[in-house]
């Protein structure tokens, strides 16, 4: 199954998570998602998100001047995204659970 | 790690660093139309993250000055196209897909040039056997080297306009002052510089530029017919056909422009003194005083219009007073208008209406008598003929002998009488001028 479909649903969450753990900017982000296993992500989709989260007021964004290069824009979180946050974990976690009892036992079955 | 990426992060080289700016700035381009501020939130920092993650993806090619570097350079491969790249940077965002709801409905400007554009290519293919000659690249080439010409021509004829229509005299190419000179000389400096490219903020440069040659192509004709003008040659049927042209639109200009009809060209209608339009005239009398209800004919007996006939309707400039003002004519006891009787006297703007014959006075409103320019005349002449003080021509009327005068002037001063009864009039008594003229309206 292609995981970029099940990773649409939940690309908000993870990224919100990835922040919330530490600022980040683009690119950083979408190695600490690869990092953690999401590797199909892509970093367009990253950078998007993290766009529209911050147009929606869930993350904060400032600019950091590179000594080395092409200054970086940095993401934190805000308030009312650690409250986003919060509620997309405890959906996904019920849904998760929910999908889980419903696939699982079949794939233990088969 | 995250934080501290100068150490993670190798410096790319300058062609590495070229080609990230370039693929960021064709992603921008696929975003564009979200308008600069979105833009700007969506691919702010783009370039570190694609170097960033190049150096991820191929550490040793990023590397500064590698020469095999040629492989990673090509972004496309690993980022795809920059299209794309933006489609799914667009999606993410929440933003709509460029381009198809954009291009199904066309606006009429992108409908005006796709005809162009269509008319442009059919045009050129249905001339094409002539286009594609050595000679017509010959005449292109010849008609790309004259176009200085061109420049200067087309500002000189603006500059000309620009005189004809501000001294509201006539489209002429040959400037008669050293001012219209100046005019149409610093016109044909500014269509050059502006052909250059100078004195002309770069968005305008396009417009102003066809403006310009527009107007000079519109002003051709012009030219033409004051260049048959003063010539004098007879142009045949196209030259006097353009002089029609040109005697219509002066008169258009003239009349639109509501301006004073001084500044001319004196051989016009009407009557000059140096070089400037008479709008009115004022006689006296042997003794200096000031006569009234005054015709006058010249030498063939053709009536002394100040105001020639198609003109009737146009507002003059009074010394002396607050204008704009409508002259109208006298009325002579046959009812007819006559316009060679002075002074005129004239209508205020506010007393003339436009209906579908024209324009007409406003009902009780009468016209006013215009100020003299002196109560008395400087100079007197002698009663016998002999020979006047001093010539002046201008102030005072031609030194008529008045035993040689068919009738006395003093009898056509309908000075008192015409104040007291305007309708009647004193003009019954017999009178060599053809028509027995009485005032039109009371005084004052």
């Amino acid at each position: 199954m292609d995981t970029t479909q099940l990773l649409k649903g939940v690309l908000d969450a993870a990224v919100l998570a990835v922040v919330e753990a530490e600022d980040g900017y683009g690119y950083d982000v979408v190695r600490r998602l690869r990092s953690q296993g999401l590797d199909d992500v892509g970093d367009a989709s990253v950078y998007g998100t993290l766009r529209r989260l911050y147009a929606d007021g869930a993350l904060t964004s400032y600019v950091v001047p590179s000594a080395a290069g092409p200054h970086r824009k940095y993401y934190g979180i805000t308030t009312h995204g650690r409250q986003m946050l919060a509620i997309q974990r405890k959906e996904w976690q019920e849904f998760a659970a929910t999908v889980g009892g419903v696939l699982g036992t079949r794939n233990e079955a088969a | 790690m995250t934080t501290d990426d100068t150490s993670t992060t190798p410096a790319p080289g300058a062609m590495l660093a070229a080609h990230v700016r370039g693929y960021a700035q064709a992603v921008r381009l696929h975003v564009a139309d979200l308008g600069p501020e979105v833009t700007e939130d969506l691919t702010g920092g783009l370039e570190a993250d694609l170097t960033e993650a190049l150096a991820d993806a191929a550490p040793v090619a990023a590397r500064a000055g590698d020469p095999h570097d040629d492989v990673v350079l090509d972004l496309t491969s690993y980022f795809g196209t920059a299209e794309a790249y933006a489609t799914e940077l667009r999606a993410a965002a929440g933003l709509p897909p460029a381009g198809p709801a954009r291009r199904r409905r066309p606006g009429l400007r992108a409908g005006v040039a796709a005809w162009w554009s269509r008319a442009r290519t059919r045009w050129a293919g249905r001339m094409e056997p002539l286009t594609s000659t050595p000679q017509w690249a010959s005449l292109r080439t010849l008609g790309r080297e004259l176009r200085p010409v061109w420049w200067v021509a087309r500002g000189w004829l603006i500059g000309a306009l620009l005189v004809a229509w501000f001294a509201n005299g006539p489209f002429s190419l040959v400037p008669t002052r050293a001012g219209h000179f100046l005019v149409m000389a610093g016109a044909a400096l500014v269509s050059v510089q502006w052909a250059r490219g100078r004195w002309l903020p770069r968005q305008w440069l396009p417009r102003a530029g066809v403006a310009a040659t527009a107007l000079g192509v519109l002003l051709v004709p012009f030219a033409a017919a004051t260049s048959s003008d003063v010539g004098r040659t007879d142009a045949g049927h196209g030259g006097a056909t353009y002089e029609a042209g040109y005697q219509d639109a002066l008169n258009q200009l003239r009349y639109q422009s509501e301006s004073v009809a001084y500044g001319g060209v004196p051989g016009d209608d009407g009557v000059w003194v140096d070089g400037m339009q008479v709008s009115n005239l004022f006689a006296f009398d042997a003794d200096g005083d000031p006569i009234k209800g005054v015709q006058l004919y010249d030498d063939r007996g053709r009536p002394v219009r100040t105001v020639s006939e198609d003109a009737t309707a146009e507002m003059w400039e009074v010394p002396q007073t607050e204008g704009p003002w409508y002259f109208r004519p006298a009325t002579a006891a046959d009812g007819r208008e006559r316009w060679n009787v002075y002074p005129l006297r004239a209508l205020p703007e506010t007393g003339v209406e436009w209906g579908d014959e024209g324009m007409a006075p406003v009902v009780g409103v009468q016209p006013e008598t215009m100020p003299w320019p002196f109560l008395k005349a400087p100079v007197t002449i002698e009663p016998d003929g002999a020979a006047p003080d001093e010539a002046d021509g201008e102030t005072a009327p031609e030194p008529v002998p008045s035993d040689d005068a068919p009738e006395p002037a003093d009898d056509a001063t309908p000075d008192d009488g015409s104040s007291q009864d305007p309708a009647s009039g004193t003009s019954d008594g017999p009178r060599p001028a053809p028509t027995a003229v009485i005032d039109a309206s009371p005084e004052r």
